[in-house]
């Protein structure tokens, strides 16, 4: 059957075609990409439709069988992660637009952002595992470009972090392939599955083990996450938005693959529980001692990842679709929180607690998006996060899991702990009373900031733009509350679908 | 039902532009809200004596048993109507209490709206996660309503103390709800009910224990009694409101809708030893306050606990007591902190050594609180009066080993009431002030006092005219007991539970007049075992621990990460690894003695170039390892790789060498050892495991490869001889796609990164 | 930079014996070790020879399109030869050989992977080029 899949890939690889020919031309490359990533949002959206009952769209590239060339799978599970991921993309990029200074500061700001875009595509519905290596590696250079150019010399030292720790990943990565070929021959996930199967059990072990690591690093599961802190705070705020909320997810993805596509029979549940509460604990405690919002929400993105490899590791349909789901809803939530941080940083150049107060009082709106998104990562009714959280807490007792449920149940009270503390230090209190807690020196030095003075107009202007546009991604968040009861039921079909790999393979291999 | 709740969030959106325009007068506005409300639950509480009106159920999400659905039970409509009643006074009584062009009547407004909607949402709330999520909804609006001075670092810590407290009763509660659910098919508390008694065992005990805990944390009783206390930063209608009269009734109500149907395991237990503690501790420690407000919140937490004490009761008379009881102090608590807003607005402070005789010079505030603490102390010919002496009566009644403890305990803290009533009573309205004597400024106007009037008088009216609370009542217990008609007696029985009564508030009267008797018990006054100082110490026990993990965690070494990370990895693998047989003496060295030769020259250069101290030979000795390994595989027999390699090796030296021409020429030698034997130490380990692992392969080789059926197509239907670049560009022309979109960004990135730089230093 | 007169006169013998090499290399890629990825590298490495011959103004020398350009048509034109065959009903990234009578060469069998090969050519040779554009532009 043909299908519209090739579309899906090609348009974003168009798209960074075209921006790389518009080189220099600011609003040519903005128009492009906003029009590149549209396309594909809309297409993923329909092809979601066409698989929403349980089919599966299958594309051979160069029309060669898998395992001989490549093939592009898009299940149910591809579907949903792309279209949220897709959507949170283009939000991101108008925010980028809107915002001064982050794409035009360089040309290659609109090409990297779409390279990152392609990369996301291909390692969704790639279905090669060499062929969602070389996704990582789009995503990882254009994301560390996207990390450097637009932070200085700081993005540079925090870039060298990234690169360094994901190019020695890579290498394993390479090394993981190279095993797992020789072990069964080929390197399609759907031939995969069969070979691996025909291995020992404690051979499949070992390979799982490397795999696991590997996506470990980049989904920043402790303790393997250090790399992630040090680095996502440094960029500009959309780009770190984009990152926090996609990347470690991409890795996140890859471990729901792999693990249920090619790995169904190795039973490495309990590790993972154990694993994913160390997560949510460590990365919840690193963001309570920080006093810097986007380094709070660069840990949180390490513990809500916990959260997504606690649903793999319980190791039922139900664990599945609340890791699933719970990927969905935190795809855009940490992006908005990270957006709205990027408005605060706009007007104020800061994001430390300690320089920001009495937001709340100045910009009501923005504090009131920041509050339901927050709200929403700590897991509070009716938004996104409480489904998500409860998704995972069923699943949890269902399996068995308590003593990891009980962690996270707490560990979300942590989160909200550290939300209250974004409250209470940036949209409270205010700037002026904190520095009465400072010696006189260090008083002087802070630049004098009077409130009755009058917001510079442009900025004043610029920063509503942004907020609406920071607005947009809240609406995703909120929207996704709405729909959970069908978009459970998706999650829970997608679950259903890759549990059983035959079907996997029955449909790549036919 | 659904709309009168969605109602009050549409109504608290609209009031934002409303209330910007109007100012205070917004709140009479609003009073239409709450009004609507009572006047909703009254024609329910009227015509439910026949059955529970029919349940509204809207679906939300299936797959989890989440839906939104509202049922008005008895004892529902009888907090719907406290709700909207009192919602009304209250907002009556904000319309004098703030500025009416404060910045706050804005958000307050709105919030107390939202609030109001919120507690009328948990109480008609039927599935579990309906009252869940109205339950977090009353919890968030709490948080920002006492934060309204945020300003104040009080205010600001009192607000997340609150949040945080019963945002952890509340996930206890929402794991109990879900493991209660999972392990009984139950999601809705009609179905609880319907279900009749029940003795739980096993999960749905444990969560019970979890959902009790809620409701503890919610009602403010050990140990998590902390936060109310401290909620008081808030305005005092928002303390009124919330904090005396609805919300933190919430965890009561919770408890009188379980209790009569749900025995078995230790949740009784929990709650009784919780509440009694909490009562007589609590009241205890209001002897010792000066500040009224305070007291009054001290006052509280130990009011919820005896309704919480009676309500957990096994028997279902202790359960009416309660009932009534919850009515009374309702009524009577919210008049109270209205007073004490009244006395605090015309006199600038609410510290009882400070108040001089207001009593001739407030005398409706005076009767008002007067009524307000007569009422609540259970004074005879009260609503308090009855449903305590009826508590203890039936006490009386029931036997279990325990009983004594209980009535002991009822006494102890009835008492506790009656004393600090009269302590406050005495102290701020008929004794002079000990310190410096607070002015009167304005004098409170009919409309400030009116309210709280209303609310205090009600107690009394309420007990002398037994047909109303009959009304208010009589549903909610003839759905917990089964029995329509109670009295409440205006004249008390003669009995033993009489005189324990009176006895009772002789003793406490008497402590709380005498200033030296009380004194002694406030000299001996118990610290609150888990209260203020315990979540402080968490606290700062929390943020110590996390610095000193983030410290530990987050050191900011790029090197330190990259072994940390090796060292994990391979660790992970090795684990496994060791569950597999490798046989490594069956491996053959080497193909070739010419390999073998070609491998040891790399290895030879690869171990000059580490040890190098000049960068451009460290560069070449890099060249002469690719070019090696280029040699190696010609011999294999890869001639395509082998020219690939060594033209990329070229352009790379030649990269390298323009890239260290700006560089020193050695490299500096100033890193600590340490540092590099970690280095080394996680570079030989990931080198030895994962040449295990490859050598461990060996045994597990695959019988077949696609490779064979690519060379097959490649000559049949691609027609290519040159396999390799076949697979380049036709069989894998995807991953050339991305790789040359890699190469691609690759470069533009570094162009660009080269030009901010030279920007950079044209401008330095 | 001195110029080096040795280096100079060997440029002028090898550059166009290294760009026929480049064209073989590409052309022959079907049957032969070659493709788009060594011819590329071998164009990049002639860029480079004129750098260490004649220094950074022989780079220049030879730049008649910006190699950000160059990277951006070699990428595109491997994107469009990836998706063409799609519109006529083929698969993504699909090949097909066609024959061509060509005048003194007889039947040649004609790839459309050399279209994709050239795309890759360009891209190779681009990115090696604007690579030493970038690292010589802030050279002494």
């Amino acid at each position: 059957m043909r299908s519209a899949l090739p579309y899906l890939l090609w348009i974003p690889f168009t798209g960074t075609a075209a921006a790389l020919l518009a080189f220099g031309r600011f609003w040519l490359q903005r128009v492009i990409a906003v029009v590149a990533l549209s396309a594909c949002l809309v297409l993923s959206v329909l092809l979601l439709l066409e698989v929403r009952s349980g089919g599966i769209l299958v594309s051979r590239v160069g029309g060669w069988p898998a395992g001989v060339g490549i093939t592009l799978v898009f299940d149910l599970l591809s579907a949903l992660v792309l279209t949220v991921a897709l959507a949170v993309l283009l939000c991101v990029l108008i925010f980028a637009i809107v915002e001064p200074g982050t794409d035009d500061e360089a040309s290659a700001f609109h090409p990297s952002y779409l390279a990152m875009a392609t990369g996301v595509v291909l390692a969704t519905i790639t279905g090669d595992l060499f062929n969602f290596f070389v996704a990582f590696e789009i995503i990882l250079l254009a994301s560390f470009f996207l990390l450097t150019f637009t932070a200085g010399a700081d993005g540079i030292r925090a870039g060298i972090t990234y690169v360094v720790i994901n190019v020695v990943i890579s290498a394993l990565f390479l090394i993981a392939i190279a095993l797992a070929y020789y072990m069964t021959g080929t390197v399609s996930f759907a031939q995969l599955a069969g070979g691996i199967s025909a291995l020992p059990p404690n051979v499949q072990e070992v390979l799982w083990a490397f795999l696991f690591f590997i996506l470990g690093v980049k989904a920043a599961i402790f303790p393997l996450f250090m790399w992630l802190p040090d680095s996502y705070p440094v960029a500009r705020s959309p780009v770190t938005a984009v990152f926090a909320g996609l990347l470690t997810k991409v890795g996140v993805y890859g471990i729901i693959r792999m693990k249920s596509v090619m790995f169904p029979a190795v039973s490495a549940g309990k590790v993972m529980v154990v694993i994913a509460a160390l997560t949510m604990v460590v990365g919840v405690l690193g963001a309570i001692a920080q006093s810097d919002m986007k380094r709070i929400l660069s840990f949180h993105v390490v513990s809500q990842v916990g959260y997504m490899i606690f649903g793999v590791g319980i190791a039922t349909a139900a664990g599945l679709a609340g890791a699933i789901f719970f990927m969905l809803h935190q795809i855009p939530v940490k992006a908005s929180l990270f957006l709205v941080g990027g408005v605060i940083e706009e007007e104020h150049r800061t994001t430390s607690l300690k320089k920001l107060g009495g937001i709340a009082h100045r910009r009501p709106w923005l504090s009131a998006l920041f509050i339901l998104a927050a709200l929403s990562l700590a897991g509070f009714p009716p938004f996104s996060g409480f489904a998500a959280k409860l998704a995972l807490i069923r699943a949890g007792i269902d399996g068995r899991e308590f003593a990891a449920t009980a962690v996270a149940a707490i560990v979300s009270i942590l989160t909200l702990y550290s939300m209250m503390k974004i409250w209470g230090g940036a949209f409270w209190g205010s700037p002026e009373h904190e520095n009465l807690d400072e010696t006189p020196a260090e008083k002087a030095e802070l630049p004098e900031h009077d409130e009755s003075e009058p917001i510079d107009a442009a900025l004043n202007r610029s920063v509503k733009h942004l907020a609406i546009a920071a607005a947009g991604l809240v609406g995703i968040t909120l929207a996704i509350a709405l729909v959970a009861g069908p978009l459970y039921e998706l999650s829970l079909r997608a679950a259903e679908q890759i549990m059983d790999p035959k079907i996997y393979a029955a449909a790549v291999l036919k | 039902m659904t709309y009168l709740v969605v109602a009050h969030f549409a109504a608290a959106l609209v009031a934002i532009p409303v209330a910007r325009r109007l100012g205070g007068k917004a709140f009479l506005l609003a009073a239409a809200v709450p009004a609507a409300t009572a006047l909703w639950s009254l024609t329910v509480l009227s015509r439910s004596a026949s059955t529970t009106s029919p349940g509204e159920v809207h679906a939300w999400i299936k797959g989890l048993d989440v839906d939104l659905s509202f049922q008005a039970g008895g004892l529902s409509a009888l907090m719907a109507f406290l709700i909207g009643g009192i919602g009304v006074l209250v907002f009556l009584y904000s319309y004098r209490y703030f500025d009416p062009a404060g910045p706050e009547v804005v958000r307050v407004c709105s919030l107390l709206l939202a609030f109001a909607g919120s507690m009328l949402g948990l109480v008609l709330a039927d599935g579990f996660f309906t009252l869940f999520l109205f339950w977090e909804a009353t919890s968030v609006t709490s948080f920002f309503l006492i934060g309204t001075e945020f300003k104040h670092a009080a205010a600001r810590a009192a607000a997340t103390q609150a949040l945080l407290i019963t945002g952890l009763g509340g996930i206890a509660m929402l794991v109990g709800f879900t493991i209660f659910g999972a392990s009984t098919g139950i999601w809705h508390l009609s179905g609880v009910e319907n279900a009749g008694s029940q003795t739980l065992t096993g999960l749905p005990a444990v969560a019970l224990v979890l959902i009790a805990t809620g409701c503890l944390a919610k009602s403010a009783q050990l140990p998590f009694g902390s936060w109310l206390p401290a909620a008081m930063a808030a305005p005092t209608p928002v303390s009124a409101f919330l904090h005396s009269a609805t919300m933190v009734k919430a965890g009561v109500y919770l408890i009188a809708r379980l209790s009569p149907v749900l025995g078995g395991g230790p949740w009784r237990a929990l709650v009784i030893g919780s509440a009694g503690l909490t009562m007589v501790l609590a009241g205890w420690r209001a002897l010792r306050q000066d500040d009224l407000k305070l007291l009054l919140a001290h006052s509280t937490v130990a009011q919820l606990g005896l309704l919480c004490f009676l309500f957990a009761m096994p028997d279902r008379r202790a359960w009416v007591a309660g009932v009534v009881l919850l009515l009374a102090h309702a009524l009577s608590k919210a008049g109270l902190f209205m007073g004490v807003g009244i006395i605090d607005h015309s006199l600038h402070t609410r510290d009882i050594s400070r108040l001089d005789r207001l009593a001739s010079e407030m005398r409706g505030v005076a009767a008002v609180m007067s009524a307000g603490f007569a009422c609540m102390a259970g004074v005879p010919l009260t609503l308090a009066f009855a449903g305590k002496e009826r508590g203890l009566e039936n006490l009386m009644e029931i036997s279990p080993p325990w009983f004594y403890a209980a009535i002991g305990l009822m006494v102890v803290a009835s008492a506790l009431t009656a004393a600090y009533s009269t302590y406050a009573l005495r102290g701020a309205f008929f004794t002079s002030a000990k310190g410096d004597v607070a002015v009167l400024g304005r004098r409170p106007s009919l409309g400030f006092v009116i309210p709280a009037g209303v609310l205090t008088f009600a107690g009394i009216a309420m007990a002398l005219f037994a047909k109303a609370p009959e009304m208010l009542l009589g549903s909610a217990v003839k759905g917990a007991t089964g029995k329509a008609n109670f009295g409440i007696p205006v004249l008390p029985h003669v009995g033993s539970a009489l005189v324990i009564s009176l006895l009772a508030l002789a003793c406490g009267v008497g402590f709380g007049y005498f200033d030296r008797l009380r004194h002694f018990a406030s000299k001996a006054a118990l610290p609150f075992p888990l209260g203020q100082r315990v979540y402080e110490a968490i606290n700062v026990g929390l943020i110590r621990f996390a610095d000193r993990l983030a410290g530990v965690v987050q050191s900011g070494s790029l090197p330190i990460y990259v072994a940390t990370i090796t060292i994990v990895g391979m660790g992970l693998i090795a684990w496994y690894l060791a569950a597999i047989d490798i046989d490594l003496g069956a491996l053959p060295l080497a193909g070739s003695v010419v390999e073998l030769l070609l491998v040891a020259a790399c290895g030879v250069l690869a171990a000059a170039m580490a040890v190098q101290r000049s960068r451009v030979t460290a560069v070449l000795l890099l060249g002469g390892v690719g070019y090696g390994l280029a040699a190696v595989f010609v011999v294999l027999g890869a001639p395509d790789l082998a020219l690939t390699q060594v033209v990329i090796e070229t352009l790379a030296v030649v990269v390298f060498l323009l890239v260290v021409k700006d560089q020193p020429a050695k490299f500096g030698r100033t890193r600590p050892v340490g540092s590099e034997v970690l280095k080394i130490a996680a570079a030989a380990f990931a080198g030895v495991v994962v040449f295990v692992l490859l050598a461990g392969s060996e045994g597990y080789r695959a019988d077949h490869f696609v490779s064979a059926e690519i060379v097959e197509f490649s000559v049949a239907d691609a027609g290519a001889q040159n396999v390799v670049n076949a697979i380049l560009v036709d069989f894998r022309a995807l991953d050339t796609m991305g790789e040359i979109l890699v190469l691609t960004i690759a470069v533009i990135g570094a162009a660009t990164l080269a030009g901010i730089e030279t920007r950079r230093r044209g401008r330095a | 930079m001195k110029r080096s007169v040795i280096f100079d006169v060997a440029l002028r013998g090898l550059a166009p014996i290294l760009s026929l090499l480049a064209l073989f290399l590409l052309v022959s890629a079907h049957n032969a070790p070659g493709g788009g990825f060594v011819s590329g590298l071998v164009v990049a490495g002639l860029f480079s020879l004129f750098y260490v011959a004649q220094g950074r103004a022989g780079l220049m020398r030879i730049q008649f399109v910006r190699p950000v350009l160059l990277v951006g048509v070699g990428f595109g034109v491997a994107v469009i030869s990836g998706i063409v065959p799609v519109f006529f009903g083929g698969d993504l990234l699909g090949q097909e050989i066609f024959t061509v009578a060509i005048p003194f060469f007889g039947q040649v069998k004609f790839p459309t992977s050399l279209v994709f090969d050239t795309g890759i050519l360009l891209v190779v040779a681009g990115s090696v080029n604007e690579a030493l554009l970038a690292l010589t532009s802030r050279g002494p």
